[in-house]
């Protein structure tokens, strides 16, 4: 069997320049990322103030021996995001994953990744997306084991890497309008940057006080924490190609250390799971998208 | 002290029904309920394919509530039943006005907005309520469609009654309106309050608890 | 079906913009066609469609019923089969589409990729619209589906502002557009939304179903009504305060900068005001959203914009206000301050 690489998905929160220097230096400074997808998925006004950084820290990964892949917006209705993405598709020195329709329009018939936000439900969007060049594939969050089963199995046959997003919070919705800042009374036009202020987004708890959601600039998360680990033996029955961590306001290193080693049987499952949940702290954990039953279960 | 101001004219007449033991009520509605199973057990059966349990409706104020069963081995069955006997997988309770009206419309019931606006309150399974809806909207059945499905006996009787009571009913129709415009309109968007009322009437003891507002006397006369 | 007299012959508003109504049952398909209906959209009793509610949807008897009723006034029949199949077993999502193909209908309304080049190989003559579920709200992502499938319209997604259609529409022609002016408002990019999937386990791309019946709950507690879905509760309606259904967007929540409706009030969408301006964006059909409502809604809802669109007017008719949820109104994200 192949070995099962590990990737960094993109930031997904809005940390401020610093924040994210450190952040990528760390990762830079770790062989065990395989790959690193960079980019700003969910607010193009981010971008703007965190370009340059950005840019740095992608020099930097690269030049450190990382394979970096360029994510693009996951929704785009404006004219400075469609530019944004257009920046991206455009450059044909840059490896792509597409997170819209539209980004996918623009690397047909070249290599591409698709991203978690393209919906791929079934073999026939599969077949669709390979036959227009994607080599990759991070499947969405919801989908269960027995269509990942599937998937994995008939993405591998179209010669693609297939990609499982095992460990953090799930996105489950983008609106053009942006429910972080009008919860802070603002709109999206003014909004001020004020999903900086939560590293991990803003919690969002029903009235009885139950943690539910997160509010993350346009996008809304769960409130737990996607974590599957003791799964991690199926899914490499599977033929699943890589594992995407999703960046979290905690030590990504350590995260990234415990899967491979269990992926390199230097840890078993069982300790491997009790090491996450003692990194996750206060958080969380579910895996219920996996088992087919309510997104926030955690199956334990 | 009975206070019965607040409540609706329908309510009253739950509450005077109230004495009648549900044997009688059972033996009456019957024959009625069971013509109704055959004349439109068919056409609601293909919306409710797939659902089981008993949808309750209940009049507020009422002592007995109309149980409908869907999906048990003889397929639709309709009974009276006490509310607190009630076997029901989902609740639907309203002041029986506002159940009267949604079934009178000639599209059939469309609680949306009597729900919406509080006069109408779901409990327990609501996939089963929604599906009983879509049902007898579909259908076509109405207020005016089960009147005219009534056993020989009882339509002939009500007949018979209509013509000699059509005036008293239209200057009942008219107190009832007045009484409508003075005791509804604030009413009608607080199920929960219209309940704690009738729940207050009905604990009260049973002395001298006859509500003050109308007699059937009144009503005709006034 | 029910015998109904046809309004207009069916040519009169070729040129004109497109009155796009939903049924959810063969009486509220016969109330659209009586009130002025152009063109109405229904679905399968199954996952296939975006509205799998408990008693709602046609058989393909009733299918094919619907399309002859469609026919018979000159009303254009469109079948939404718009989630997404299970990868696996797809059957009953390619069923539905060659019952759609086999009924002729003037509109099959797809949002998977799959699904869109099976229908589009297999059915080549069948006209695709491409559904608001796939959330295509850029004209590159518009003509990716139209290079890919031939899609000769796009239901656009509740996200974009007026002249963000206008230029689209303008981008994209020859393809359609086709955008929302009534009922229900997605606060969240359709087809992106998992957040009934977190709650319940059940989903809108995979079953067809937002905020399920099957999961919501109302309990009364004392004078306050509260409204759960699956384990978390969605809202709570104060005595006298008006309610709506548990649809987990518009409820509310608490977080550490406010507490109340994080998402969205509940409002629904009303366009009618901005009529003028979408027929100047050169949109091709106006929709209106509601196949889990009643026929009287249906019937009300469509002779407004009916009269609306006929007479060149801003205001439909204020009646339909009172058929709204919550009662509140909202332009959505046509302008640009919604956002």
């Amino acid at each position: 069997m192949d070995r099962v690489e590990i990737a960094l998905g993109p930031l997904t929160y809005n940390w401020t320049a610093a924040r994210r220097a450190s952040f990528y230096e760390g990762i830079a400074a770790d062989p065990t990322f395989d790959m690193v997808y960079m980019g700003e998925t969910i607010c193009a006004k981010r971008q703007a103030i965190n370009g340059a950084v950005m840019a740095e820290a992608i020099t930097a990964l690269e030049a450190a021996g990382r394979k970096v892949v360029h994510s693009t917006l996951s929704l785009a209705t404006t004219d400075p995001e469609r530019r944004a993405i257009a920046d991206l598709v455009e450059d044909p020195s840059l490896t792509i994953e597409a997170n819209d329709a539209g980004a996918l329009r623009g690397v047909v018939g070249r290599p591409h990744h698709v991203g978690p936000h393209i919906n791929v439900y079934n073999p026939g969007t599969l077949e669709v997306l390979a036959e227009r060049g994607a080599v990759a594939m991070c499947l969405p969050w919801e989908i269960d084991r027995k269509s990942l089963d599937v998937l994995i199995r008939r993405g591998r046959d179209l010669g693609m890497v297939m990609e499982v997003e095992v460990f953090g919070k799930a996105p489950l919705a983008i609106s053009a309008r942006c429910h972080h800042a009008r919860a802070y009374g603002m709109t999206k036009d003014g909004c001020q940057y004020v999903c900086d202020r939560d590293a991990e987004g803003m919690a969002v708890d029903t009235v009885d006080g139950q943690p539910f959601l997160t509010l993350n600039g346009l996008q809304t998360q769960a409130h737990a924490v996607t974590v599957l680990i003791a799964e991690i033996a199926e899914l490499v029955n599977m033929g699943v190609g890589r594992l995407r961590l999703s960046p979290l306001d905690l030590d990504m290193s350590a995260v990234a250390a415990v899967y491979r080693k269990l992926l390199d049987g230097a840890l078993e499952a069982p300790a491997a799971e009790e090491a996450l949940l003692a990194l996750l702290g206060e958080r969380d954990p579910a895996n219920g998208f996996y088992y087919g039953v309510e997104g926030s279960t955690w199956a334990a | 002290m009975t206070d019965a101001s607040g409540l609706t004219p329908l309510m009253i007449a739950g509450q005077l029904a109230r004495p009648l033991p549900l044997s009688v009520m059972r033996a009456i509605t019957a024959p009625v309920f069971r013509r109704w199973i055959r004349a439109w057990g068919g056409p609601l059966s293909g919306r409710l394919d797939g659902q089981t349990g008993c949808l309750s409706i209940r009049p507020i104020g009422w002592p007995v509530s109309v149980e409908i069963a869907v999906g048990g081995p003889d397929g639709l069955d309709v009974f009276l039943e006490r509310p607190e006997y009630s076997l029901g997988t989902a609740v639907v309770s309203a002041a029986p006005e506002v159940l009267l009206d949604l079934m009178a419309a000639e599209n059939g019931p469309d609680g949306d907005g009597a729900f919406f606006s509080r006069a109408l309150t779901i409990e327990g399974d609501t996939g089963l309520v929604m599906a009983f809806r879509y049902a007898i909207e579909d259908a076509g059945m109405n207020l005016g469609a089960l009147m005219r499905d009534l056993p020989g006996p009882v339509a002939t009787l009500i007949e018979h009654l209509s013509g000699r009571l059509a005036p008293l009913h239209e200057r009942a129709k008219s107190d009832l309106e007045k009484a409508q415009s003075l005791l509804l309109a604030p009413l009608r968007g607080d199920v929960a309050r219209l309940s704690a009322r009738v729940t207050r009437l009905e604990t009260s003891g049973s002395g001298g608890r006859r509500p003050k507002v109308v007699s059937r006397e009144e009503l005709a006369h006034g | 079906m029910a015998e109904v007299t046809p309004l207009r012959p069916a040519s009169s508003s070729d040129s004109s913009i497109e009155l796009v109504c939903p049924a959810g049952t063969p009486a509220a398909l016969t109330a659209a066609v009586e009130a002025g209906a152009d063109a109405i959209y229904f679905g399968f009793r199954d996952r296939t469609n975006a509205r799998n509610f408990p008693g709602l949807n046609f058989t393909e008897k009733e299918a094919g019923e619907a399309v002859a009723t469609c026919r018979a006034h000159g009303v254009k029949p469109m079948i939404a089969v718009n989630t997404y199949p299970d990868a696996r077993d797809d059957a009953i999502w390619r069923r539905a589409v060659d019952v759609a193909a086999d009924l002729a209908v003037d509109g099959l309304i797809v949002c998977d990729m799959g699904l869109l080049a099976y229908a589009a190989k297999k059915h080549p003559n069948l006209r695709l619209h491409l559904s608001v579920q796939a959330s295509a709200s850029n004209p590159e992502a518009v003509k990716f589906y139209q290079e890919a499938f031939g899609i000769k319209r796009v239901v656009l997604p509740r996200v974009m502002s007026v002249s963000e259609i206008a230029d689209l529409t303008r981008a994209v022609a020859p393809v359609e557009t086709e955008v929302f002016v009534f009922g229900g408002l997605c606060v969240m990019a359709e087809g992106r939304c998992a957040l009934s999937s977190y709650a319940t386990g059940l989903s809108p791309n995979k079953d067809g179903v937002c905020s399920p019946a099957s999961h919501v709950r109302y309990e009364q507690e004392g004078d306050v009504m509260v409204s759960r879905l699956g384990a978390f509760t969605i809202n709570r309606f104060d005595a006298g305060e008006s309610a709506g259904y548990p649809t987990l967007c518009k409820g509310r929540f608490a977080s550490s900068a406010r507490t109340g409706h994080l998402f969205e009030d509940p409002t629904s969408l009303d366009a009618t005001t901005i009529l003028p301006e979408l027929k100047a964006a050169g949109v091709k059909a106006l929709k209106v959203e509601g196949r889990q409502r009643g026929k009287a809604y249906v019937a009300q809802v469509v002779r407004s914009l009916r009269a609306a669109i006929d007479s060149d007017s801003r205001l439909a008719d204020p009646a339909t206000r009172q058929l709204m949820e919550g009662q509140g109104r909202t332009e959505g994200a046509y302008r640009r301050d919604w956002r």
